[in-house]
Parts: structure tokens; sequence; C-alpha cells
């Protein structure tokens, strides 16, 4: 419960969710399905602009591109037909396991890239996508998820999620996930999103992104870009992120200490590389 | 603030503070089949079909859910008349300490309502925000799954919709 909250606004255009956003003497914050903002007891928030009205979900599949709608929920996502398709389901079962079905039936897109944890499987997954974010705020503002997650509330501060996008390829391709837990619908330990494009034998892209082994999710960019433009080596690409993984200081929490999350690291990023790789020459 | 909810078929005004979670608004109009659980979205205890769809009322305003029909576990069956469901979670005894059953029953329901033949697998996905202290879930989804492949044998009661119970 929030329990300062006063005011709470269900608005029906963008322009009067910015300017109730835009307030400096009312603490104003963004609601989605509220799953973290609401138990979070943050005694800062004064109002809430719930932003259910705004026609913010639904997912687009267009020629080149996919698009998320900041309110597209997770179960929506875990459920629609092209994602279970689309990089061998790497979104839809990213989504599946990151919460129960509870959560995911009002947990939305929007909501997670800025509540989600370190170890967000959702998270990692639309990182080894490419994911970029459009953001409202006077303007709109697209920019990578990567750079997005240096400081959410940063960049969303007075302003909308508004959507994710990410490429949608039509080349041959492959994408693995991998994570560790205590059980299946448990929170990750370490996790690790491969995604590669093909060129023949070659390796013409790489995007590799793991969670629970720094403050927030990374992308392995000197693995990427290793094994890009090279021709696949099963072998190769795990010693190569063996040691991205052994150069990593994780930090150590209830769930798993810092020594465990890199070890653990080793194992996930190499197998995920490796599905991906197999999966995208069809197994 | 004033809300308009539809709590089992009835829709009427409460006047609720902007902080009131549907959890406390719900229990305290009375519904007490609404548990108070972990209250951040933990155990399930506090689920709701809302618009279709199960939910924890814990973690969401109640001026959240204006607009969309809630149903609660007041909502399904009666004494004399069981829905399908708690007559199955009955005969296959489901049930230890009792605390997670409203949960168990509503999550199962909005399956069905939108699935009437899932799978095992689609059964427990179903009930993975519901955490049972006490008797697990093996037989819970053996009464579920009881009601999935005899659909129309079990209990007394019609698969009542949420607008004809009281
Ligand atoms: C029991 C439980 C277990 C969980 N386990 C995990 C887990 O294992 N891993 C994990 O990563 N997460 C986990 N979560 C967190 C989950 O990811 C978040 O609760 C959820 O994704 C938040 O989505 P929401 O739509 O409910 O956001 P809200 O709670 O509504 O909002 C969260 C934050 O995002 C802001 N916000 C929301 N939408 C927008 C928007 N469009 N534009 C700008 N700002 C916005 C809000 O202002 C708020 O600060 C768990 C949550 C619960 C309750
Ligand atoms: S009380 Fe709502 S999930 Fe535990
Ligand atoms: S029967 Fe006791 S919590 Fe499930």
């Amino acid at each position: 419960m929030l329990p300062n909250l006063i005011e709470y606004h269900r608005p029906t255009t963008m322009s009067g969710a910015l300017r109730l956003l835009a307030r400096r003497k009312v603490r104003t914050v963004p609601l989605a399905g509220g799953t973290a903002l609401v138990p979070s007891r943050d005694p800062s928030v004064e109002a809430v602009v719930d932003l259910s009205a705004l026609n913010l979900a639904g997912i687009q599949w267009h020629a080149q591109q996919a698009h998320l709608g900041a309110m597209t929920t997770l179960q929506t996502l875990a459920s629609d037909e092209i994602a279970q398709r689309y990089a061998n389901g790497l979104l839809t079962e990213a989504a599946r396991v990151c919460a129960t079905r509870h959560i995911r039936n009002v947990a939305t897109v929007g909501g997670t890239l800025v509540a989600g944890d370190a170890a967000c499987d959702l998270l990692v997954a639309l990182l080894a996508l490419d994911a970029r974010v459009t953001v409202r705020i006077r303007r709109i503002r697209t920019l990578a998820l990567d750079e997005f997650l240096n400081a959410p509330s940063a960049y969303v501060d007075g302003g909308i999620i508004t959507r994710v996008n990410f490429p949608y390829l039509q080349i041959p391709h492959g994408a693995a996930l991998v994570r560790i837990a205590r059980a299946p619908s448990d929170a990750a330990i370490v996790n690790a999103a491969a995604f590669v494009v093909l060129d023949g034998g070659m390796c013409k892209q790489v995007r590799l992104a793991l969670g629970g082994v720094a403050p927030r999710v990374i992308r392995a960019a000197s693995v990427e870009s290793e094994l890009e433009g090279r021709a696949w080596d099963d072998a190769l690409a795990a010693r190569i992120a063996e040691q991205f993984a052994a150069s990593l200081t994780p930090p150590s929490d209830a769930r798993a200490s810092s020594e465990y999350r890199r070890e653990m690291a080793a194992v996930v990023a190499p197998r995920a590389l490796q599905q991906a790789w197999a999966r995208a020459q069809g197994d | 603030m004033e809300i308009q909810l539809t709590v089992n078929g009835t829709s009427r005004a409460f006047v609720v503070e902007p902080a009131d979670t549907l959890l406390h608004v719900l229990r305290r109009e009375g519904f007490l089949g609404v548990k108070h659980g972990c209250e951040d979205g933990s155990c399930g205890m506090c689920a709701v079909i809302l618009d279709g769809r199960v939910v924890n009322s814990c973690t969401m305003l109640a001026a959240q859910a204006e607009g969309k029909p809630i149903t609660t576990i007041e909502g399904i069956g009666t004494r004399d008349a069981l829905h399908p469901l708690q007559a199955a979670f009955v005969e296959v005894g489901a049930v230890q300490c009792g605390y997670c059953t409203p949960a168990m029953i509503l999550a199962a329901k909005a399956l069905l309502d939108q699935n009437p033949h899932p799978t095992e697998a689609e059964v427990r996905d179903a009930l993975s925000g519901v955490l049972c202290r006490c008797t697990g879930y093996v037989k819970p989804v053996e009464a579920i799954m009881r009601v999935v492949n005899h659909r129309g044998d079990l209990g007394q009661g019609e698969v009542r919709d949420a607008a004809t119970v009281q």
C-alpha cells in the first residue's frame, strides 16, 4: 500500500497524462499494473496516473520491426502466437518464467522496464533482441534498452514509456534462454539469453545478455564482437563466454554468493550461445 | 473518492481512499473469502477474477478495478449447489487447512472458462501464483483434471455464472 497516496487519475489523453506527471508540487508517477508500485510502500508517491486508458496496449508485427505497447501485459506477450514462434519463442518463454500467472495477467512490459530486477528474464531476452525503448516526455525519444537500463528513472522522469520495439528478422536466426533458479517458478539466480544470425556457416550477428551477475542485466559486448563475422565454432564460443564470465564480479545476496553467480554465468552463457546456434541451424 | 465496482454480478458505488487496494475494499465490504496474506504479490491468497483473469487484489488499487467485473469465491457455487470444481476438491480431498482453497478454485475457474480442456501443464501454470503451504499441488491438480475430464458428472451445481449469483 502507498501510505501517502492522495490522488488517483485515469486520463484518456496523452497530453492530459503528461500534464499531470509534470506537476512539481504533488509527486506524481505513472501506474501500469501496479504489481511493483502498489506493494512498494513508497512514501514519496502522492499521486498516480493510471495509464490504462491511453491505448498503449498491444503487439504489432510489422515487416521489419515488432512493437510492444508499454501497457501490454506479460500474459498477452506469453500467449502471442507470433511471439511464440519468432526467435524460438524467446520472448514468450521469458515472459512466462519471469512471473506467476496472477502477476503476468496485470504486470506490463513498460512496468518491467522500470521495476524489473537484475536477473529479470524478460529484460535479458529483450536485450538479446536489441530492443529500443520509446519514452515520451515533452518530445518523443527512442533509445537502446541497454542505455535506458543505466538509469530508468532518469529517462522516464516526468514521462511515459510508450513502447518497446525490436527488429523482426526474416533471415535465419536462433535464440535461447538458459536460467538457473531454485525451482522452475522461482526468480532466476543467473540467466543468459543469446540470439544469433546466420550467414551460411558464418555468424553474422551475436547478442548475448546476462542477468544476476551485476547490479542490472548486462550485454556481453566483448563476446559478441569476438564471435561476429567468424565461422561458428562451439568450443570457441564456449571459451570466450567462459572468459567473459570469469571477469565478472557479481553481487552477493540471499539467493546466491558472488562466486556461485560467476561460476554459473560460465555455465549458462556458453549453453545459451550453443543452443541458439543449434536452433539457428534447425536443431 | 467514489468508484463503481461490480462484484459477483452486483454493481454499486463504493467510497474509497485513493490508496485503498482492491483487497482492502473487498474485505471491508465483507468478502472474507478474499484472504489477506503477504500483501506483496507473492502468495496469491487474495486472488479474484477480474474481467475473466485471475489477479492478486493486494497489488492493485481498488480504483484500477473500476468498470470490470469482479468474481470472488462468494460468487461461485452455494452450500447446497457446489460448483463442479468445489465438488471435485471435496471428493478428491484437495484441502488441508483450506486457506488457499478459494484462490485455487478461482485460478482453476478462470482457466477453465477460457480453456475448457487444458493440459496438466496448463493447470499447473494457472496455479503458479497460488502458494499452498499445506497439501501441495498434487491433489488440487488431480481435482481440476477430474473436472476437465468429466465435465458435468460432478457435484449438484451448474457451472454458475457470476452474474446469476448474489
Ligand atoms: C511476487 C512478485 C514476484 C516478482 N518476481 C520478479 C522477478 O523474478 N523478476 C523480475 O524482474 N521482476 C519480478 N517482479 C516484478 C515485476 O517484474 C514487476 O512487478 C512488474 O513487471 C511491474 O509491472 P507493472 O506493470 O505492474 O508496473 P507498476 O508496478 O505499475 O510500475 C512499476 C514502475 O514502473 C513505472 N512505470 C510503469 N509503466 C510505466 C510507463 N509506461 N512509463 C513510465 N513509467 C512506468 C511506475 O511508475 C513504477 O515506478 C515480481 C513481482 C512480484 C509482485
Ligand atoms: S496477499 Fe496478495 S499475493 Fe499474498
Ligand atoms: S491447504 Fe493450507 S494453504 Fe493450501
